[in-house]
């Protein structure tokens, strides 16, 4: 609101006019994740592409900066680069694809961790995703070396 | 066009279909710990291995996660499209 108006006066204005209103929905609250990618499911799309393309993700939660950072730090050890875990497994050890990533992206409602892997064979796909889903279970129950945090500080 | 899930799952910066390459830099930025100490505040390394594992273990849960394959599932042998 802008004019020649203080705000106590425009409250009284408002109030007067739209004072009885009433609502019988409550007021939303803070947001949370994003519904859409919130509940886990799987889809396909079928095209007719020289390399197959898959997302593995959810939406996680946006909050402290201690927590950010951290997630932020996780994603780069996970696929953040051509020694990441992921890379270092389904690329080079595997050879399941001709490249494959993991990014935290914080946004304002919730970050979603996208890992995608395109082929660079086709046939690959099949056995690619477990391999990723792996490498997520691996850092869940693992550890996390020195060096791959001085190399996020380095990177 | 893509689906509301694969659109969820992609990065923000590829919104709008404008690529499929890997995620993109802050052009401003020199490095990538630069660029997440810009967006989170706090230095990279001041992150410890156990905040690493803590938000992983709570944050990060594969059977909760959603999957998207776009492709020639039929050659490749995956899905049932």
């Amino acid at each position: 609101m802008a004019g020649d108006i203080t705000a106590a006066a425009l409250r009284t204005e408002l109030e007067a006019r739209l004072g009885a209103w009433s609502t019988s929905v409550p007021p939303p609250g803070s947001p949370g994740a994003a519904a859409s990618v919130c509940r886990p499911r799987t889809e396909t799309v079928q095209r007719s592409l020289t390399q197959a393309t898959i997302f593995l993700g959810e939406a996680t939660v946006s909050g402290s900066i201690r927590l950010l950072t951290a997630l932020l730090v996780a994603s780069q050890i996970l696929g953040g680069g051509s020694s990441s875990r992921l890379y270092t497994r389904v690329r080079e050890e595997r050879g399941l694809a001709y490249n494959v990533y993991a990014q935290y992206a914080p946004s304002r409602l919730a970050g979603p961790l996208p890992g995608r892997a395109p082929d660079r064979e086709r046939r690959g796909s099949a056995r690619r995703w477990p391999v990723v889903r792996e490498e997520l279970i691996r850092l869940r129950r693992g550890r996390v070396s020195e060096e791959e945090l001085a190399a996020c500080a380095r990177t | 066009m893509r689906s509301n899930l694969i659109r969820g799952l992609s990065p923000p910066d590829e919104h709008g279909g404008r690529g499929v390459g890997p995620p993109g830099r802050d052009r401003a930025a020199t490095t990538w710990a630069s660029t997440t100490r810009r967006a989170s505040g706090r230095p990279v390394s001041a992150v410890t291995a156990d905040d690493v594992l803590r938000v992983v273990r709570t944050h990060w849960d594969p059977d909760a996660m959603s999957l998207a394959l776009v492709g020639n599932l039929r050659e490749a042998g995956i899905g049932s499209p």
